[in-house]
C-alpha cells in the first residue's frame, strides 16, 4: 500500500493528523479493491478516455 | 400543477406567465428561509422575461410546452449577469458575462429563469448541508436532509417554488435528492445535454438534466434542452426524439429487467416492497418482468470514486490554496484525490471499460432494469453513517450504492417516487436503460406513475 503519509509531504500538501488519518483510511480501501482489479486487467485493455484525433481544416 | 397543466391553462388565458411568475417568487419569498433551496433570486429579471412571454404568446409566438414556465437551475450552471457560486466561497463573487448551453436553450424555450438553486458545496456530496450558503432542508421533514448535491433543485420543485429545476449528476446528484423529495429526475446519456458553461466537477462523469413534479414534464424539459453542442467536446450528434411519453402508455412487450443481487441487500424497511410493487404495476401495464443478475457493482462504486477523486482534484488543484474556505467533507475528498498516482487513475480507467462491457450484457436480455434508486430515506441533518443488522457503512458510499456506478457508463437513468416508508418518507425506484433510451425509459416511468399515488410534501 503506498505511504499516503510520504506522498501527501512529497506534494506539499501539509495535512493535519485528523486528516491524514481520515484520507489514508478511505484510500487504503479503495486501493486495495483497485489493485485486486488491476491484476486482472488483459494486457490490451485500453483505458476508456475519450480522446479524438480529428482532422484540422486549418492546416496547411 | 405540473408544466403540461400549466402551459394548458397560459394557452387558454386563463392565467398568465407573469402570475405563475409571481406565485413562485411569493412562494420562495414566504418558504425559502425555512428550506435555503436558492443561492440566488433573480425576481426583476423574471418578472421581466414573464412580460415578454406574455406578450409573446399574445402575438402568437409560441416558443412550446416550456413557454411562460417559471424553473430554476442548480448554481453550477451559468447565466449572464447572474453569480454562479457553486455552492463555493471561493467563486461567491463570479458574475459570468454569458449563458449555459442549457440556460441558452431554456430561454429560447420560453421558460423563465426565477433564481439559482443551492446544492453542496462544489458539488461534491450527497446532503446539501452548505456551509457557505445554508443547509439545505427535505420539504417532507425539515430535520432531515434533501439529499445532493443537487438539493436546493430537488427542494424548490417539491415545495411548489418551481415547475421544474435543473440538476447535475456526477455520481447521483440528480437521482438521490429526486428520490428523498419525492420528485423525479432524469440523469440522461452522457453527451445528450450540454456541459457547456457547467462548472465542473469532472471531466468524464458529469451529466445534466432535470428534476421535475412529472414524467412527462421532465420529459417536456429533456426534449428542450437536448441536442449536439459544438461547444462540448463530448456532446453527442444522436438524433434528439420526441421524449414525451402517452398518457399511461402501454409497456407491451417490453422486458424489465429486476436484479436478483446486490441492489435489494442492506435496504431499510419498505424500500424492497416499494419497488417490487413498481414491477407488478409495470406487468399491470404489460411488461415482462425478468430476474437478471448484475455483475460486481460494489466494486464498479469503488472504481468510479477512483475517477471522480483524481479528476475532482484535477479541476479543483489550482484553488487548493484556499483550501481552508471549502467545508471539511469537500476537502477530504480533493485531498485524497491529490494522492492518487497516474497509473492509479489510468488502471481505474482500464477498469471502467471492462466494467461497462460486463454489465452492458445485461441489456441483451432486457430493455431496461429496474432498483431501488437509494437504500434509505432521508437521512436526518448531521448523520454521518448508516446502521444495518450486520455492521455500519458511511453515509456516502453507502446511500450511493445503486447510483453511483451508473456515471461511469454513462447510461440513462431515472428515479421515480414510488411510494412511502414506514415513517412517511418518499422512496425513488430507479430505471436504468442503455445509452440514448431516454424515450423508452420515460414512457416505462410514466405507465408506473399513471399507476401509483401521487405524492405531497405537508404544507410548509
Amino acid at each position: 500500500m503506498p505511504d499516503w503519509r510520504m506522498l501527501a509531504a512529497a506534494r506539499g500538501l501539509s495535512l493535519p493528523e485528523d486528516d491524514l488519518a481520515r484520507v489514508e483510511a478511505v484510500l487504503d480501501e479503495l486501493h486495495a479493491v483497485l489493485c485486486e482489479r488491476a491484476a486482472a486487467i488483459p494486457l490490451t485493455a485500453e483505458p476508456l478516455i475519450s480522446f479524438r484525433c480529428e482532422t484540422d481544416e486549418d492546416a496547411l | 400543477m405540473t408544466i403540461r397543466e400549466a402551459a394548458a391553462l397560459l394557452r387558454a388565458r386563463r392565467i398568465s406567465s407573469v402570475e405563475l411568475t409571481r406565485v413562485a417568487l411569493d412562494r420562495i419569498a414566504r418558504c425559502d428561509d425555512r428550506l435555503r433551496a436558492f443561492i440566488t433570486v433573480t425576481a426583476e429579471e423574471a418578472l421581466a422575461a414573464a412580460r415578454r412571454s406574455d406578450r409573446e404568446l399574445a402575438e402568437g409566438r409560441d416558443r412550446g410546452p416550456l413557454h411562460g414556465i417559471p424553473v430554476a437551475v442548480k448554481d453550477v450552471f451559468v447565466a449572464r449577469g447572474v453569480r454562479t457560486t457553486c455552492g463555493s466561497k471561493i467563486f461567491a463573487d463570479y458574475v459570468p458575462d454569458f449563458d449555459a448551453a442549457v440556460v441558452e436553450r431554456l430561454r429560447a424555450a420560453g421558460a423563465v429563469l426565477v433564481g439559482k438553486t443551492n446544492l453542496h458545496e462544489l458539488a461534491y456530496g450527497i446532503t446539501s448541508s452548505n456551509p457557505h450558503y445554508g443547509a439545505v432542508r427535505n420539504p417532507w421533514d425539515r430535520d432531515r436532509v434533501p439529499g445532493g448535491s443537487s438539493g436546493g433543485s430537488a427542494a424548490a420543485v417539491a415545495a411548489g417554488m418551481v415547475f421544474m429545476a435543473m440538476g447535475s449528476d456526477t455520481g447521483g446528484s440528480i437521482r438521490i435528492p429526486a428520490a428523498w423529495c419525492g420528485v423525479v429526475g432524469l440523469k440522461p446519456t452522457f453527451g445528450r445535454v450540454s456541459r457547456y458553461g457547467v462548472l465542473p466537477l469532472d471531466f468524464s462523469l458529469d451529466h445534466m438534466g432535470p428534476l421535475a413534479r412529472s414524467v412527462h414534464d421532465a420529459a417536456l424539459v429533456l426534449s428542450a434542452v437536448a441536442g449536439f453542442d459544438p461547444r462540448d467536446d463530448t456532446s453527442s450528434r444522436y438524433p434528439v426524439e420526441d421524449y414525451a411519453p402517452p398518457d399511461d402508455p402501454s409497456l407491451d412487450g417490453l422486458r424489465i429487467g429486476l436484479p436478483e443481487n446486490f441492489y435489494f441487500t442492506r435496504v431499510a424497511p419498505g424500500v424492497t416492497e416499494a419497488v417490487h410493487q413498481a414491477a407488478q404495476l409495470a406487468e399491470q401495464a404489460g411488461a415482462v418482468i425478468i430476474p437478471v443478475r448484475v455483475p460486481d457493482v460494489a466494486a464498479m462504486n469503488q472504481v468510479s470514486r477512483i475517477i471522480l477523486l483524481a479528476e475532482a482534484a484535477a479541476v479543483m488543484q489550482p484553488y487548493m490554496d484556499r483550501r481552508g474556505e471549502m467545508g471539511e467533507d469537500v476537502r477530504l475528498l480533493l485531498e485524497q484525490g491529490l494522492l492518487l498516482s497516474a497509473a492509479d487513475y489510468l488502471q481505474a480507467q482500464r477498469l471502467r471499460r471492462l466494467m461497462r462491457d460486463e454489465y452492458r450484457k445485461v441489456w441483451r436480455e432486457v430493455h431496461c432494469v429496474l432498483t431501488p434508486t437509494l437504500p434509505i430515506p432521508a437521512p436526518r441533518l448531521g448523520q454521518t453513517h448508516l446502521q444495518w443488522e450486520d455492521g455500519t457503512e458511511d453515509l456516502r458510499p453507502g446511500a450511493t450504492r445503486f447510483v453511483r456506478a451508473i456515471n461511469m457508463f454513462g447510461w440513462p437513468a431515472l428515479s421515480l417516487p414510488c411510494g412511502l416508508d414506514p415513517q412517511g418518507l418518499p422512496l425513488g425506484a430507479q430505471i436504468i436503460g442503455p445509452p440514448f433510451s431516454e424515450a423508452r425509459i420515460l414512457r416505462v416511468a410514466a405507465a408506473l406513475e399513471a399507476r401509483l399515488p401521487r405524492l405531497s410534501p405537508p404544507e410548509l
